[in-house]
């Protein structure tokens, strides 16, 4: 078994070789090539890892680590030392994040090369590229949870980084702002979490914590066992919180589309935003020993999914309408997890990151082909832009979850998954479960909906603006990924087939290898999905908007409330922006006055004590030598009289 | 061996209120003169001081004595310069009042 | 000299030299002060001479009395401020001053009058020959090195207080 680390390594060498080489705007066409050459080879490094564990009966996890500080425990007292280590772990679950990623990653590259032609941060942007795809991949491979975090916060970095592309525009600069500054405040809670657990078992290390944590072996400085294992699963949370957009910390994610849309794919669509889900997943049996903290994921899940496909449904902008909707299917991600089931999770995961991906692609084209983002602005590309629209459609319906793409097996796992789940009727009784439900089924209707309006509005009916009647279809090398991830999106659903014995499951040992299966929960999405793309296209269809004059103020105010994303932005506005504006201002007059009063005081002081010390240089001899004659004085009473010796030795 | 009714002492009080004197009239007196008025009661001070510990101690030895010939020395020596100082002080600022002569001021 | 001669002689002496000194200190009219110097410089000749130290007495005399006091009074007579209203004698730290040489007084008075000397009053032996020549002999150097510092002085206060070319002799 070769060294684990060189597949995260060859996108890094990438990195620094457009960095030395191909950042000037003369060279910069040949960057793309390093890169791709990198990916293609980590792809299939992926695929053999993989392929590896998947021949293993076991499917046992390989492991591959190297001490990187060892402090030594204080032989005095007793107290613990301190181990860092860098490892690679290759399991089932970072074999398939692998396999995930890299390919997503080549064909958004190759996508790129057409995509970005022509900018003048060409070559910027295959570097960020490759720091990205680095750091994304080392994430996955990561062995324990200091490892991840350093790999989660450079994932971020190049999050902020690519959001930020077109810095010289105020709008995309605050977003990338924003992105950083509101995942920050997940991640503070997640580094607590991190080290509370370590702490408590000893170890950073995966593996490891997993044995300490099932065998009952943590030892918890604060509550109780089982209420500090809920404490430290919550905290590990709030990172996957806000590195996966889920509420209350989602709303960077729709200004994140300020980047270019291929970063949108990758980066907010298909990989980064999937590294919370994989968190959870990874750090599972932590969750596993609390209820509560699964519960709680589930229930975040289910709203967040809920909100998000609200606003998505009154988005005219085509990348938010696709943002929304991933912020919603990350919380179908997290509803599954929470419901006790990785593998759904995890595969809800890999079937979104092929047909969301494809979606930006698409979306993309469109935006280049028509110069804008709205929507409304488009209409009639069907015509003209024959294979994106068809691309676009088979994400669409896979997004959907129409039979038989891939989007409706995993959907169908997340609700099946939610149907039969004996830890959310433990915790919330039949009713809660049923709640949880009935906001996916709900969520399905609204996801089938927004999308046919999507894509009815973009590329159905006659084209709206004269200009943009003649946009023309992409060239080959954007189309190429737009096909292959169409036909992935299209025939995922084989992974956990009954065709294939359900091998994604199996792969990951789910104890559901007999999967959790509700029949009515089949049919029941399978309709929802039908009604939504129907009563959409009535609507929509043609490229019309028959619900424009409609002013019934009930409805009115519903799409008020929506349309302002239930105004959550302005709340965070006022409370956060504001809030810290108003207190920095205290702290501003506190420096200006008392630190500066300090300081000015300190000087002042020491100009009224020389002016009154001054007093004594008078010039008087007369003066000087009396208090010479004193002093003298003094020190002869001092000897003569108080017993003060002069002798040095005493 | 002559019982005197002088003793030591009485020699060393009348030195020390002597010096006590000639200290405040260095000290206080606004003529440059005066000051050195002052100065020279309180080397005669000390002078008696030396010739009563020569006296009374050990009358052998002449240390006391000749140590009274330099101070006596060094005195003139110092009377003479610092009398020429006073006059060069006296072209200079016009006046020999010690309080006026105070650009050491600040 | 009997006991009691010489304690009468000592009082008369001793009382000579304060009250002089005191006047010397504290009269307003500087030459008068000057003059009150004689009285006292002659006082403390005489407790040389009642301590038996004639020779130094009689050096006291001279040099003292004769040639500082000499000198004093020149310079006094050189630097009058002619037209000058009378001022104060003494400055504004006069109390001050007192307190500090009364100080240093009763320091001085209490150590000599509770410490235990070791004395021995034996007949002096000096006469003025011993003083010569020791003064040659066993303290050649200080002698050598008393002319020159008289050599420099005399130097001294030649160059500081002659007049600079052009300016009116004082």
């Amino acid at each position: 078994m070769p060294a684990i680390w060189i597949i995260p390594a060859l996108p890094l060498a990438a990195f620094l070789i457009i960095c030395a080489l191909f950042l000037r705007p003369a060279r910069a066409r040949f960057a793309p090539l390093v890169l791709i050459v990198a990916l293609v080879a980590a792809l299939a490094l992926s695929l053999a890892a993989a392929a590896g564990r998947w021949h293993d009966p076991t499917h046992a996890a390989i492991e591959q680590r190297v001490t990187w500080l060892a402090i030594a425990p204080a032989v005095a007292t007793g107290a613990g030392g301190l181990t860092l280590e860098v490892g690679a772990l290759l399991d089932p679950l970072s074999a398939i994040m692998l396999v995930v990623v890299s390919l997503v990653s080549l064909l958004i590259q190759i996508y790129s090369i057409g995509y970005m032609h022509g900018d003048r941060g060409y070559g910027r942007y295959f570097a960020f590229m490759s720091l990205f795809s680095f750091s994304m991949l080392g994430l996955v491979i990561a062995s324990n949870f200091l490892e991840l975090y350093v790999f989660w916060e450079l994932v971020g970095l190049c999050s902020y980084l690519l959001i930020g592309y077109y810095y010289q525009t105020t709008s995309a600069a605050n977003a990338a702002k924003k992105a950083f500054i509101v995942t920050r405040f997940g991640d503070v809670g997640f580094l607590i979490g991190i080290i509370a657990l370590s702490y408590a078992g000893g170890t950073f290390n995966f593996i490891e914590l997993r044995h300490v944590v099932e065998g009952n072996q943590l030892v918890p400085f604060f509550f109780g066992q089982s209420a500090f294992v809920t404490v430290v699963a919550l905290l590990i949370f709030s990172g996957a919180v806000g590195k996966s957009a889920q509420f209350p910390l989602h709303v960077w994610l729709p200004d994140a589309m300020e980047g270019p849309t291929p970063v949108s794919a990758l980066i907010h669509a298909a990989t980064m935003v999937a590294a919370g889900v994989y968190l959870v997943a990874r750090a599972f049996f932590v969750f596993q020993a609390s209820g509560a903290a699964l519960v709680v994921v589930a229930c975040i899940g289910a709203f967040t999914a809920f909100l998000a496909a609200t606003i998505a449904v009154v988005q005219s902008d085509i990348k938010r309408v696709l943002a929304y909707s991933t912020i919603s299917q990350l919380g179908y991600m997290m509803l599954a997890l929470g419901a006790g089931s990785v593998a759904a999770g995890i595969f809800h995961l890999t079937t979104h990151a092929c047909f969301k991906a494809l979606l930006f692609l698409c979306a993309g084209s469109v935006i280049h082909a028509a110069g804008t983002n709205d929507m409304w602005e488009m209409g009639g590309l069907g015509r003209t832009m024959k294979w994106t629209a068809a691309t676009a459609a088979v994400g669409a319906l896979a997004l959907a979850g129409i039979w038989p793409l891939s989007g409706f097996y995993s959907k169908d796992a997340v609700l099946a998954t939610v149907a039969t789940s004996p830890g959310l009727e433990a915790a919330l009784g039949v009713g809660g479960r049923d709640l949880l439900l009935g906001a996916g089924l709900v969520v399905v209707l609204l996801t089938a909906f927004y999308m046919t309006r999507m894509w009815a509005v973009t590329f159905s009916g006659p084209a709206r603006d004269a200009k943009r009647k003649h946009a023309h279809e992409s060239p080959w090398v954007m189309l190429f990924p737009l096909v292959v991830l169409a036909a992935l999106a299209a025939t995922g659903g084989l992974l956990n087939h009954a065709a294939t014995g359900m091998a994604f499951n199996r792969f990951l040992g789910a104890h559901e290898a007999h999967a959790a299966h509700a029949a009515w929960v089949v049919w029941a999405s399978l309709g929802l999905a039908l009604l939504g793309i129907a009563s959409s296209w009535a609507i929509y269809g043609g490229g019309r908007n028959r619900v424009a004059g409609i002013a019934s103020p009930g409805a009115l105010a519903v799409y008020h409330f929506v349309q302002h994303k239930w105004w959550m932005d302005d709340f965070y506005h006022g409370l956060v922006a504001r809030g810290v504006l108003a207190a920095s201002r205290i702290f501003a007059w506190v420096d200006r006055h008392v630190v500066n009063g300090f300081v000015d005081g300190a000087g002042w002081l020491t100009g009224v004590a020389g002016r009154w010390l001054r007093q004594a240089e008078t010039g008087q001899l007369q003066l000087y030598a009396l208090v010479l004659l004193a002093a003298a004085a003094v020190i002869g009473f001092a000897l003569a009289y108080l017993g003060v010796s002069l002798a040095v030795v005493p | 061996m002559m019982v005197s009714h002088v003793q030591l002492s009485h020699y060393l009080v009348v030195a020390a209120l002597l010096f006590a004197i000639g200290a405040f009239g260095a000290l206080t007196r606004r003529n440059a003169v005066a000051v050195l008025m002052g100065v020279e009661l309180m080397l005669n001070a000390a002078n008696l001081n030396f010739v009563a510990f020569w006296r009374y101690v050990d009358p052998t030895r002449l240390e006391g004595q000749i140590f009274v010939l330099i101070i006596i020395t060094v005195a003139a020596a110092e009377a003479a310069v610092g009398l020429a100082l006073v006059l060069n002080i006296y072209r200079n600022f016009g006046t020999v009042e010690v309080d006026r002569v105070n650009t050491l001021k600040g | 000299m009997t006991p009691v001669v010489e304690l009468a002689l000592f009082a008369i002496a001793a009382a000579v030299v304060l009250v002089s000194g005191a006047a010397v200190v504290g009269s307003r009219h500087l030459v008068r002060a000057a003059f009150w110097l004689l009285p006292c410089l002659l006082g403390v000749a005489g407790l040389f001479a009642l301590l038996g130290a004639y020779f130094l007495a009689a050096i006291q005399v001279l040099i003292y009395a004769g040639a500082i006091m000499l000198l004093l009074l020149f310079v006094l007579l050189l630097t009058r401020d002619i037209g000058a209203p009378a001022a104060a004698a003494h400055n504004r730290q006069a109390g001050w001053a007192l307190i500090a040489a009364a100080l240093v007084a009763a320091v001085t008075i209490g150590v000599a009058l509770r410490a235990p000397w070791r004395l021995a009053l034996a007949p002096t032996r000096a006469g003025t020959g011993d003083i010569g020549e020791a003064l040659l002999r066993t303290y050649l150097l200080p002698f050598e090195v008393a002319s020159v510092l008289l050599l420099s002085a005399i130097i001294g206060a030649i160059v500081i207080a002659r007049s600079e070319p052009g300016e009116p002799r004082s």
